[in-house]
C-alpha cells in the first residue's frame, strides 16, 4: 500500500514560528534537556538492574556451592559412624564417658 | 639439568655481592616450595674469588642453576640481558642478588597466572643484614596512575618472557631504574596486571643500600625520572616530569596539555552559607570567586543549578562572582543532589564535566589542568582531586571499601601535612572511587553510564557513580595536584540512610569481599592503613579480619 508522502520531520505545530524564534528555541531546549535527562535516567536504570541482576545470579550461586558442599553431609555422617575406628573409639572411650556423666551428676 | 622448560626463571646478575649475601640469596630460590624454576646467575665480572666459588658450587648441587661469567663488568643493564637471552622459562622473576625470595613466592604468584596475565606483582619488605624485617609494603591492586610516579611494584616482579622479548629488554642508559624503564614498556602493551597481596620478598638493606638512604644512589633516581618522561613520550600523556623533592623516590608530573577542551564546571547549590574564617560567607560566592580568581585553566564554563527557593539578590552576587562564563539554571524539583547534577550537565556544553559543591574553594591555580590531563586518558573515567578540611586537614585522598560494602575515605581526618602510608595522598592513584564533591569525567563517559543515580539523592550516588564507571572499563584516578577546601555537609546532610546502603548492596554486592586497592593485609576496620603486628620473620600477627 502506499504510503502518504511525508512533508515534514517535525510535527508543523511545533515548527518555530517568524516572530518568536527565540522562544521557541529555548522551549525546544528545554524539551530537549528533559529528554537527555530521561535518557540518563533510563541508562542508569538498566545498569543499576544489571547490577542487581549480577548480585542475585553471584548469590545463588554462591548458596548454590554452600549446599553442594554440605549436601553429602548426612552420607559422610553415616560414614563416620559406621566405621571401625569410630565404633573403636566409642568403646575405648566407655569408661572415661561414664566417669564424667558421674562427677557430672555429682556437681 | 631437566629439558623440560621451567615456569620461572630466576634472573640474577651478580657482582661483587657479600658470600652470606650470596649465599642467602641463591639458598632462597633453592628453597621455593615449587620446583618449577631455574636460577640464572650472571656474574658480571667480580674479581672476589668467593664470588666464582659461591657460584661455581651452587652451579655444581642443582642442575637448575645455570651460572655465567662475563669476562668483565657490562653494566646491570648487560647481565641482565644476558640472562634474559639464556632464559628458557615462561615468566622471569627479577631477583637482585643480596635480597631473598620467600619460599612461597614462586608459587603463590603461579597460583594467579592465567593465560592473559603478562605481569605479576607483591608485597616487599626489608631485611637487613641480621635478618630483621621492616617495613613491609602492603601494595595497591594495579594502579597505572600510580606507578607512573613511583615503582611502586618493584620486587617481587615477574614478567612474561615473550613480552619482555617483545619490547627488546632492559635498556642502556636507564642503569639503577633499568627495571622501572622495562616495566613500563611492558606494562603499556600487557594484557593483565595481577597483584598478590603478600610479603614474597625481602628486599636487603645495607649501608650501601639504595634503601638505606635516598641519597645513596641518586643516580637511580633520575634515570627514574628519564623512565618516566620516555614513557610520556610513547603514550602521549600530557605532562612533564620531575623529582619530588619533598619525597625522595618519587616523581611529579606537570601537566603539558596540547589542547584545552572546554571543561562545564557543574555547581549544585541551595544557596548555604557557613561561617568560614570567623565570617559568614554564601558559600556557592566564596566557590565561583575562588575558581574565576585563582585558575589558570580558562576554557571552562561554570553552570550554576539553583534551587528556586534561593533569594534572587543571593543569585545576583552568585553571579557577580563569576563572569560572562557563568550560567544560571533554576532548579525546581524537590532536593535530589544527583538531578540536580545532572539537570547542570544536560544543560551545559563541555567536552568535560566536573562536578562540584558549593561549599568547596579551589587552592591551586592549576587545579583543572591536573584534572584534565588525566580525563582525557582514555582509558580513565572519572577523576578526584584532593580535598582538605577548612581546618586543613584531609578531608579526601581517594575513596575505598571494607568488606561488606563500607565505603569511605582514607585519611579522613588526618593532618594536612601527613606523610601517609608510602606517600599514597601526594601520589596520583587508582581507587574505587573519589568523591563527588570535585569529580570530572568526559561527557561521553557521563552519558555512557548514565550519570548520577537519582535513586540515591543524597549520600552515596558518587560511589554508585565510580563503580558503573568501573563497570563500564575506565579505571578512577585520584590526583593531588588538584587541591581544594572543602567545608563538607554545609551544603547538604551528611547522614546515610539504611535504604540508601541497601540500593548499593543491591547493585553492588560483588565488591562485599573488599577494595583491590585497599591492601587486605591492613586491618579490616579502618581505611586508614593500619598495620598489622610483624613478627622477625616477616609473618603477620593478624589482619584484623
Amino acid at each position: 500500500m502506499a504510503q502518504p508522502a511525508r512533508t515534514s520531520a517535525v510535527d508543523p505545530s511545533e515548527r518555530p514560528t517568524v516572530e518568536e524564534p527565540a522562544a521557541t528555541i529555548a522551549a525546544l531546549e528545554d524539551r530537549l534537556a528533559e529528554r537527555e535527562l530521561e535518557v540518563l535516567r533510563l541508562r542508569d536504570l538498566l545498569i543499576g538492574a544489571e547490577a542487581e541482576l549480577g548480585t542475585l545470579a553471584g548469590t545463588i550461586l554462591s548458596l548454590r556451592r554452600e549446599l553442594e558442599a554440605i549436601g553429602d553431609l548426612p552420607d559422610r555422617y553415616n560414614a563416620v559412624m559406621g566405621s571401625t575406628t569410630w565404633k573403636a573409639m566409642w568403646a575405648v572411650m566407655t569408661p572415661y564417658r561414664k566417669v564424667r556423666e558421674r562427677v557430672g551428676a555429682a556437681r | 639439568m631437566s629439558s623440560a622448560a621451567p615456569r620461572f626463571s630466576v634472573v640474577t646478575p651478580v657482582y661483587e655481592t657479600p658470600a652470606f649475601l650470596l649465599e642467602e640469596c641463591i639458598a632462597s630460590v633453592e628453597g621455593q616450595t615449587t620446583p618449577d624454576w631455574e636460577l640464572l646467575l650472571i656474574d658480571d665480572g667480580s674479581t672476589a674469588p668467593h664470588v666464582h666459588a659461591i657460584l661455581d658450587a651452587a652451579a655444581a648441587r642443582d642442575a637448575r642453576i645455570r651460572v655465567v661469567k662475563r669476562a668483565q663488568n657490562g653494566g646491570i643493564v648487560a647481565a641482565s640481558n644476558d640472562a634474559v637471552a639464556l632464559a628458557r622459562g615462561e615468566f622471569l622473576a627479577l631477583l637482585d642478588h643480596d635480597d631473598l625470595l620467600h619460599p612461597d613466592a614462586l608459587a603463590a604468584c603461579g597460583d594467579v597466572i592465567a593465560h592473559d596475565v603478562d605481569y605479576v606483582y607483591s608485597d616487599s619488605d626489608l631485611i637487613d643484614e641480621d635478618g630483621n624485617h621492616s617495613e613491609a609494603f602492603y601494595k595497591p591492586g594495579w594502579s597505572p596512575d600510580r606507578f607512573r610516579c613511583q615503582m611502586y611494584t618493584n620486587h617481587l616482579g615477574i614478567l612474561r618472557r615473550s613480552l619482555v622479548e617483545r619490547v627488546g629488554g632492559f635498556r642502556a642508559g636507564f642503569e639503577g631504574s633499568q627495571d622501572f624503564d622495562l616495566v613500563f614498556r611492558c606494562v603499556e602493551q600487557a594484557r593483565r596486571v595481577v597483584h598478590v597481596p603478600r610479603v614474597l620478598y625481602h628486599w636487603r638493606i645495607t649501608e650501601q643500600s639504595v634503601n638505606a638512604s635516598p641519597e645513596a644512589k641518586p643516580y637511580a633516581w633520575i634515570a627514574g625520572r628519564r623512565a618516566i618522561a620516555a614513557h610520556l613520550e610513547r603514550t602521549g600523556f600530557e605532562a612533564t616530569v620531575e623529582e619530588d623533592m619533598a619525597i625522595p623516590g618519587l616523581y611529579r608530573l606537570r601537566p603539558a596539555l596540547r589542547e584545552t577542551p572546554m571543561v562545564s564546571i557543574v555547581i549544585p547549590t541551595g544557596g548555604g552559607r557557613k561561617e568560614v574564617a570567623g565570617e559568614v560567607v554564601l558559600l556557592a560566592e566564596r566557590c565561583i570567586a575562588s575558581i574565576t580568581g585563582l585558575s589558570t585553566y580558562q576554557d571552562f564554563e561554570i553552570v550554576l543549578v539553583v534551587d528556586d527557593h534561593v533569594d534572587g539578590d543571593d543569585v545576583q552576587r552568585m553571579v557577580d562572582a563569576g563572569d560572562e562564563r557563568l550560567r544560571v539554571i533554576p532548579y525546581r524539583r524537590p532536593f535530589n543532589f544527583s538531578d540536580k547534577c545532572n539537570v547542570g550537565v544536560v544543560h551545559s556544553r563541555g567536552e568535560h564535566v566536573l562536578l562540584l559543591n558549593d561549599d568547596t574553594d579551589v587552592l591551586t591555580h592549576d587545579w583543572l589542568e591536573h584534572l584534565v590531563m588525566y580525563s582525557r586518558v582514555d582509558e580513565i573515567g572519572a577523576v578526584g582531586a584532593r580535598l582538605h578540611f577548612g581546618d586543613g586537614r584531609l578531608q579526601h585522598v581517594g575513596l575505598g571499601a571494607l568488606p561488606g560494602i563500607a565505603f569511605g575515605h582514607f585519611y579522613r581526618g588526618f593532618p594536612g601535612d601527613h606523610p601517609t602510608y608510602y606517600g599514597m595522598a601526594d601520589l596520583p592513584g587508582n581507587f574505587l572511587g573519589v568523591t563527588g564533591a570535585c569529580l570530572m569525567s568526559r561527557r561521553e563517559v557521563y552519558d555512557e553510564v548514565g550519570g548520577l543515580c537519582t535513586d540515591l539523592p543524597g549520600a552515596y550516588n558518587d560511589v554508585d557513580y565510580c563503580l558503573k564507571v568501573l563497570d563500564a572499563g575506565y579505571r578512577i584516578t585520584y590526583s593531588p595536584g588538584a587541591r581544594l577546601r572543602h567545608h563538607e555537609s554545609a551544603s547538604r546532610v551528611a547522614e546515610v540512610q539504611q535504604w540508601e546502603r541497601d540500593t548499593l548492596e543491591r547493585r553492588w554486592w560483588r565488591w562485599r569481599e573488599g577494595d583491590p586497592y585497599y591492601n587486605r593485609n591492613f586491618r579490616q576496620d579502618s581505611l586508614d592503613f593500619v598495620r598489622p603486628r610483624m613478627l622477625r620473620d616477616g609473618s603477620v600477627v593478624s589482619n584484623g579480619r
